[in-house]
């Protein structure tokens, strides 16, 4: 008897340890780098720095630089994430000056998947092509996989801008948790933040994020995948970046409910 | 009497038996193109251990820009992810000019334990193959010379019951004529052996220990493959204390 009433017990104790499990916390955040550093010299110290003190699990960025001549042949994604002990993943857009040009990801945890997918548009109107670069992990301490998402695009009309968020929508897909984060150079009114992403949860409010000296245009975003499946613990604007960049950085603590 | 006709009768068979190697004639051994080989550089210690020290990074990274081969893998180039956070394999590849991908095997309280592989470029896209929560295995392609594309799976391990897990990916490796390198522990070999027989029909394997001069080392470098694949070479360079670097020739036969 006493060994059954052991066994209920532990049962319950175990039922209400699991219910009562939070979900795990992810902080990430997003930075256009301003063509990989030109304010700092292209030196990536200054962003690992600065990266440092808000110890976010993810970060992505825009503007990145691989081997340019303008940044001295430098690997701007591998230097941050050597300084920051952080896995990496960098998604090219364009060749550009004898190296590459895009965006990249850090991330705390092993990355088990990259995925780099070209978005295009109207030849007519688009200036370049774009990317969006993502990545899956899987978080220790749910052991829930989740993909990290990060685009720039491009800033010529807002047709083009559209085509490229419609494009990403079909790459991303709707099964695997995601976040998605970037520069898209589209304000809050644009077809492309009102059509093209309505099936995402804003993660981001509308504070303004551009320039960093005195923001009044609202251009970087961060959404979430599957719409109202994420709980936004906070979110930031910040904009202690002047010496760094033109753009904010923006700094979320979200949940996923995967009830 | 008896035994002198006993021996002159076995003498008799032995002299009529005519299927002895020896007496055979020979297939020639094919000679060896070395443009169809595949050159996978392991640096490593073979002790389980990380021989990635920050005072060794300088000498290894000159040592890696410098190096040739399709493959460059750093064994054991464990992460801390315990404060302070340390990613040897993206430190050693800024300073070789290279782009890193970790592929972990397994944890422990303060590091995930795993191997990074470098690469000339960034990597746009892959996915790692899982074994078990903590074990993966990373297939990558490789231009062996211009117009012949191998694909190569590093899979390396540091317990039997990840052998376990990989083997079915091994064996669809092997089907598909990927080129299998890893390290494991020597005592593990002989199990990773029967069971690559049990699960790989008619032993349709060429299965290599690549012998290392440390024959009483910890871990083992390996070589697995369909018969398109022969091991040819092994080259093993000190580069600095107890780390060395491995260079395996495996030739894709036509």
């Amino acid at each position: 008897m006493k060994n059954k009433q052991y066994i209920l017990f532990t049962l319950l104790f175990m039922v209400f340890f699991c219910a009562a499990l939070p979900a795990q916390t992810v902080k990430l955040l997003n930075m256009n780098t301003r063509m990989s550093g030109q304010m700092t010299g292209y030196n990536a110290a200054p962003f690992a720095d600065f990266i440092k003190q808000y110890d976010p699990d993810f970060v992505t960025l825009q503007e990145v630089d691989f081997k340019t001549e303008r940044n001295g042949k430098k690997d701007f994604t591998t230097e941050l994430a050597a300084e920051l002990g952080y896995f990496s993943a960098f998604g090219k857009s364009i060749d550009f000056q004898q190296g590459e040009y895009g965006v990249a990801i850090l991330s705390r945890y092993p990355i088990e998947k990259i995925s780099n997918n070209r978005l295009t548009g109207n030849p007519a109107e688009m200036k370049e092509p774009r990317t969006l670069l993502y990545v899956d992990v899987i978080e220790p301490q749910s052991k829930q996989k989740l993909r990290i998402a990060v685009t720039h695009l491009d800033h010529s009309t807002e047709g083009v801008r559209t085509s490229m968020a419609q494009q990403l929508n079909g790459v991303i897909g709707a099964t695997i948790p995601t976040l998605l984060a970037g520069d898209f150079n589209a304000k809050p009114s644009e077809s492309t933040i009102t059509t093209a992403m309505a099936s995402w949860q804003r993660i981001c409010n509308n504070y303004a994020t551009y320039p960093s000296s005195a923001p009044t245009s609202k251009i970087d975003y961060i959404f979430g995948k599957p719409a109202g499946k994420w709980t936004v613990k906070s979110f930031e604007v910040l904009t202690n970046v002047t010496s760094l960049t033109d753009h904010c950085a923006m700094l979320t603590e979200v949940q996923f409910n995967n009830e | 009497m008896r035994h002198l006709t006993y021996a002159i009768f076995l003498a008799f068979l032995i002299g009529c038996s005519g299927d002895t190697p020896d007496d055979s004639p020979k297939t020639p051994e094919p000679s060896w193109d070395k443009t169809r080989t595949a050159k996978v550089s392991v640096l490593s210690d073979l002790t389980g251990n990380n021989p990635f020290t920050i005072s060794g990074y300088s000498t290894v990274a000159e040592w890696a820009k410098k190096e040739g081969s399709h493959l460059l893998i750093l064994d054991k180039a464990n992460v801390r992810y315990a404060p302070p956070r340390l990613h040897p394999g993206a430190k050693l590849a800024v300073m070789a000019e290279r782009f890193p991908i970790f592929v972990p095997t397994s944890i422990t309280t303060d590091s995930y334990v795993g191997s990074t592989l470098l690469f000339r470029k960034p990597v746009p896209q892959m996915e790692l193959i899982r074994v078990t929560d903590e074990c993966r295995l990373m297939q990558t392609p490789a231009e062996i010379r211009p117009g012949l594309n191998v694909n190569i799976l590093v899979a390396s391990f540091n317990h039997s019951s990840q052998i376990t897990g990989a083997l079915p990916h091994l064996k669809k490796a092997v089907e598909q004529s990927v080129l299998v390198i890893g390290t494991m522990r020597r005592e593990d070999f002989s199990m990773f052996r029967s069971a690559l027989s049990e699960t790989i029909p008619d032993n349709n394997f060429e299965l290599t220990l690549a012998e290392n001069n440390q024959v009483t080392s910890s871990y083992c470098l390996y070589i697995l493959g369909s018969k398109k694949w022969k091991f040819r070479n092994l080259t093993e360079t000190g580069i600095q204390n107890a780390l060395k670097s491995f260079l395996l020739e495996v030739e894709y036969l036509q």
